[in-house]
């Protein structure tokens, strides 16, 4: 399970490199017609001085057809660049997305949704950015660049030897600032985090800001931060305005030197007119795509540290999986011997947990938040590996088990229902994809949900999630259980299923979850003493450990 | 998902009519009060500055090649150094200048983008409380916000990226004229037909890209249930579905692309075929009009140079002028936020349905608050409460009991002043409400809601809330009170924790004793206590009832209640 298996986000080159090409090449082509043409004008000059008489047709046909020459190269050039770059980026999005799903739990448990959404969007698009500007532009900089200083060469020697010795120069006293522009960079990203923080919880603690009259308060607060902004861009803009001019000399300075060596050449009657001419056209191809090149590489910087960000989910561990695949049988369901499970090195949060589960018992796990009832259920699932002893299910240890054939003897209602955005049905079955619309809505009944699913305009096409209907808590809870009744599953977790539900509604889904536990193994986790009426056995915990396990005779006390 | 929102509204179906845009700019220009001229003046001095450069580069060309073209009269280098020196010294100058140009109007740009982000996010602040429970509040923050940061880059870049280009394009064109009109007007026909050829694939593209957008939203949309969903996908084994389905989004959205792909290539090529289109007319031109000695080749020269800025400019403000626009569709969406109605610094008398005018209301004798004949709907078709009348004596403590819906948490936003009645009079101390500002009756009034809300500074800024002048002692003193000086006291920056992200750092009984806490603190002889649904564990329930038992001592308390102990403690029931 090594990252030796772990794909590079940059495979994809692998596949597209030749489309990199074209674009080289094209370019190298678009650029070679305008030094031709270039050449061709410088002759057009020459003839003009020495008083000959042109024949504009005899200029012309040929300049017409690099024109054509030319618009065609350029829409290969075009073509060419952002087709690669599309097809880097589709296949990027998909590789990422295909390595989401595979990932382990810890790791999204540690990163929050909220980072990796913005890892997953943000830093993509600087990756777009990457493939579709930055390196493009690079390379076709070096390519005209090359091109040019050729043509340069064979007209003069000299003249070529005066231009690429002005030019780096300034590039390198331009690259010096480009780092420091880098540094407030940084500050100023955190200041904007800040304010935007600020105004978010401004806003979310509303109810607060009101009853307590809090306006004020919370306008310096925002305020202050804001005039900090202002402050810092000071400072930034002063940097920046230091590299602007840089920027401009060296795309002026060098000029201004080639010009006068150009004069001091024509002087010494080894250039014509008509090649000073040609050289300050080709001149203005090159000084912008060099003036450019240390942005570029700044910026090259910028995107390798995204490209570092999304290689970490990449390079993150998938999910063990063994091989088999084994019939639920047996008396003895879940067994946990010695099980330690910690989230850092320091702090254990299971601490040597033993239990067992019989076939068709109901089990409750009940303590103070912190305990260690969740991180067991995690275990359960598969979500989070025991670091120490054994997790055996059905007389099988973990370990041997494929891990989507471990989960299909699992249903899981939990506290926090997420629905897919889609229709009702559509959520139903995910439970079991490929159920027929009966068996959905035998589901759908046993959960107690129907009725009200069939009360609503479209049934069971009503579309859910962010976007559609808003669908109360117990609602939600109860499409989950549905969800849960249309998998069938052996061995039924039910995570605090009510804890996010008022009292009224409590009492429909206690029923459905009465229902649904029938010829279950149910492992239950509870803050409310009646969802734990029904419990066989009750585990108290305590500090990551089973400080009490309680039995009962006949169910009910 | 609020990120894949503020996508969608960027292509919103509302797009700006255009002749309301250049009211948005000015509107925006205007916002930047005494700081526009400098911000203008500023720009316009960039503009000069940069053409300026180029102009003298030009003419040196010209001037090279003059001598060239004279060099038989042998004065090849006469006067040439003074004529370098001059050239270098007065563009050293203008890179000063320019520094100094850009700095002020970078400056201006900020300072008007942080009084548009202060006024907008005190806007945010002054809403009527209907208004965060009908919008998420993350919701529509997000969209505020990522319109007024695009409006911000109304000052920031784009109105320079369309102004400078601009002025530029003028001054160059000038300065074309001046060496040679003939040549430049011819020029200037050849500059059009590329206007022409650009115009044509505008329509088309904002169409696509708009298609794009959509499509970019429902991706966005797709990662945002992969990662949600997460635990669903995995003990459903729900992997392949999903990837399946975020794949082959993706590939809509690829194809999308390579169509506005292929149109951009093709533009990219007709876009290169008249420039050099451009160098064959004028260098068909240059030999007529040199030969007739219309002009001169050194002015043909530097007229092509110049020619080059020109144009480059001239595409800069056509390929912002779109940009620019929608920008302004989110300073429209800004400047719309900014005119909703705000909370009122007081309610008006409610308007009495009574046919025969205004009934007099009269509040129960000895009652801190009177509730009198009170009506109210959220939505003006269903009625909450219907001349729903409770007397609360003083110091008493009055439990509201019922299922959710009733309107229990009614009441007590009624008595905050989060809603105004729709009819009837709620008097307080003896004073009808519409008598006091909201502020002054939320000065009268402790709350401590369901779910308390921490916000993300200090621990000790999060208590002194409840009174902003209290110094520190006053502060420990509420925490010690509300049973959580101790827990305090053993976190590792004490006091000065930060509470996190929607105090998520803290458990919810915490997170009750802190509110407790800064309720203690504001002293408010009403409290009103909207009790927690979902249960505590035994310990830190225990702490919390203490702390709350504290807290009511001496007070008028309304209690929305959801547990049988409270219901036991209270003076008076109240079912509704």
């Amino acid at each position: 399970m090594k990252s030796s298996k772990n794909p590079h986000l940059t495979d994809p080159l692998k596949r597209y490199w030749y489309l990199c090409l074209l674009y080289v090449l094209f370019s190298y082509a678009l650029t070679q017609i305008l030094v031709l043409g270039s050449d061709r004008i410088a002759d057009a000059t020459d003839n003009l001085f020495a008083g000959e008489a042109i024949v504009l047709q005899e200029f012309m046909v040929p300049f017409i057809v690099l024109m054509l020459l030319g618009g065609a190269a350029a829409f290969g050039k075009s073509y060419s660049k952002n087709t690669f770059s599309i097809r880097m980026q589709t296949d990027m999005r998909n590789m990422l997305i295909g390595k989401l799903v595979k990932i382990r739990t810890v790791y999204f448990d540690k990163e929050g949704t909220g980072a990796l959404m913005n890892k997953l969007l943000s830093d993509m698009y600087q990756i777009e950015a990457l493939f579709a500007e930055c390196i493009p532009e690079l390379l076709v900089a070096f390519v005209s660049i090359v091109t040019v200083c050729v043509y340069i060469g064979i007209q003069s020697v000299r003249l070529l030897f005066v231009t690429v010795v002005c030019y780096p120069i300034l590039l390198w006293i331009a690259n010096r600032l480009t780092k420091a522009v880098g540094a407030v960079a940084a500050v100023r990203r955190q200041l904007y985090d800040d304010l935007e923080n600020s105004a978010y919880d401004a806003i979310q603690g509303i109810l607060v800001g009101k009853a307590f009259n809090l306006y004020e308060l919370q306008k310096k607060r925002i305020d202050h931060i804001e005039d900090d902004i202002v402050k810092n861009e000071s400072h930034r803009t002063k940097v920046l305005a230091a590299n602007y001019v840089m920027g401009d000399l060296v795309r002026w300075i060098p000029k201004l030197i080639c010009y006068l060596f150009c004069l001091y050449e024509a002087g010494k009657g080894r250039m014509s007119v008509g090649a000073i001419f040609a050289y300050v056209m080709l001149l203005d191809q090159i000084a912008r795509p060099m003036g450019n090149i240390p942005g570029q590489i700044a910026s090259i910087k910028e995107y390798a540290v995204s490209v570092r960000r999304l290689q970490e989910v990449l390079n993150q561990e998938e999910e063990m999986s063994g091989t088999g695949d084994f019939v639920p049988e047996g008396d003895t369901v879940i067994e946990l011997s010695h099980v330690s499970f910690g989230y850092s090195e320091e702090k254990e949060v299971l601490k040597d947990i033993s239990l067992t589960v019989k076939k068709g018992s109901s089990v409750a796990f009940v303590g103070r938040s912190g305990g260690g009832k969740s991180t067991v259920m995690k275990i359960l699932c598969g979500f989070y590996y025991p670091q120490k002893g054994q997790y055996r299910i059905y007389g099988h240890d973990f370990g041997e088990w494929d891990i989507g054939a471990l989960r299909r003897q699992i249903a899981l209602v939990s506290q926090n229902v997420f629905l897919f955005p889609g229709s009702i049905a559509q959520n139903v079955a995910y439970g079991r994809i490929g159920a027929s619309r009966e068996e959905i809505m035998d589901a759908c009944k046993k959960a107690n949900i129907h009725d009200f699913i069939m009360q609503l305009p479209k049934g069971y096409e009503t579309e859910v999630g962010e976007r559609g209907a808003r669908l109360s808590g117990g609602q939600k809870q109860r499409i989950s259980i549905a969800r849960a009744f249309l998998k069938d599953a052996p061995i039924l977790l039910l995570d605090e299923p009510t804890s996010a539900v008022d009292v009224e509604t409590e009492q429909g889904i206690q029923e459905a979850l009465r229902e649904i536990s029938r010829n279950r193994t149910v492992i239950t986790i509870a803050h409310r003493l009646n969802t734990i009426e029904d419990a066989d056995e009750i585990y108290v915990f305590e500090d990551g450990r089973i400080a009490e396990r309680k039995v009962r005779a006949n169910g009910i006390q | 998902m609020a990120f894949s929102d503020a996508i969608l509204e960027q292509c919103g179906s509302e797009d700006a009519d255009s002749s309301n845009d250049l009211g948005i700019l000015w509107r925006m220009l205007k916002m930047m009060k005494g700081g526009f001229f400098r911000y203008l003046l500023a720009i316009i001095t960039m503009s000069v500055v940069l053409s300026g450069f180029d102009m003298i580069t030009a003419l040196l060309l010209k001037n090279i090649i003059s001598r060239v073209e004279n060099k038989e009269q042998g004065n090849l280098f006469e006067g040439l150094f003074q004529e370098g020196a001059a050239c270098v010294g007065l563009g050293l100058l203008l890179l000063l200048v320019y520094a100094a140009a850009f700095y002020v109007y970078t400056m201006e740009a900020k300072r008007g983008g942080a009084n548009l982000q202060k006024a907008l996010y005190a806007k945010c602040m002054r809403l009527p409380y209907s208004y965060y429970e009908q919008n998420q509040s993350s919701d529509f923050m997000s969209k505020v916000i990522y319109d007024c940061e695009r409006a911000c880059g109304i000052y920031g870049s784009r109105f320079r990226r369309v102004l400078m280009p601009f002025l530029m394009m003028i001054f160059y064109l000038i300065s074309m004229l001046w060496l040679s009109w003939q040549v430049t007007l011819c020029l200037f026909g050849a500059s059009a037909a590329l206007v022409v050829v650009n115009g044509l694939f505008i329509g088309p593209m904002q169409r696509l890209s708009r298609e794009m957008s959509a499509t970019n939203v429902s991706i966005t949309q797709r990662i945002s249930d992969i990662l949600s969903g997460m635990e669903q996908i995995k003990i459903f084994s729900l992997k392949s579905v999903l990837v399946d389905r975020y794949v082959e989004d993706n590939e809509k959205f690829r194809r999308k692309q390579n169509r506005m792909n292929l149109m951009s290539a093709q533009l990219d090529g007709l876009n290169q075929l008249f420039e050099l289109l451009g160098s064959l007319v004028f260098i068909a031109l240059g030999i007529v009009f040199v030969s007739r000695d219309v002009t001169t080749v050194d002015n043909l020269a530097a007229i092509y140079l110049l020619y080059g800025s020109m144009s480059w400019n001239f595409l800069q403000v056509g390929l912002y002028i779109p940009s620019m626009a929608s920008y302004l569709a989110n300073a429209k969406r800004v400047f719309a936020f900014m005119e909703l109605p705000e909370e009122p610094e007081r309610y008006g008398e409610a308007q009495s349905r009574e046919p025969n005018g205004k009934r007099v209301y009269r509040q129960g004798a000895g009652s801190e608050i009177s509730i009198c004949d009170v009506t109210f709907s959220y939505d003006g078709i269903q009625n909450v409460l219907e001349h729903f009348n409770l007397d609360i004596p003083k110091g008493k403590c009055v439990a509201l009991k019922g299922e959710s819906g009733r309107g229990k948490s009614t009441i007590a936003k009624l008595i905050l002043g989060l809603y105004p009645v729709n009819a009837g009079e709620i008097f307080i101390r003896g004073k009808a409400f519409h008598e006091y500002s909201l502020a002054e009756v939320r000065k009268l009034i402790g709350y401590v809601s369901q779910e308390p809300y921490l916000y993300d500074v200090s621990i000790a800024e999060n208590i002194r809330y409840g009174r902003p002048d209290a110094c520190r002692e006053d502060i420990i003193n509420a925490a010690k009170l509300a049973n959580v000086h101790e827990f305090i006291q053993k976190l590792e920056k004490g006091y000065e924790t930060r509470a996190g992200e929607r105090g998520n750092l803290l458990s919810g009984g915490q997170r009750q004793r802190i509110a407790i806490a800064r309720a203690i603190l504001k002293g408010a002889p009403i409290l009103i206590l909207d009790e927690a649904t979902s249960a505590l564990d035994h310990k830190s329930e225990q702490l919390v009832n203490e702390a709350l038992d504290r807290l009511m001592e001496g007070r008028t308390t309304i209690v929305i209640a959801h547990r049988a102990s409270t219901l036991a403690h209270a003076d008076m029931v109240v079912e509704l």
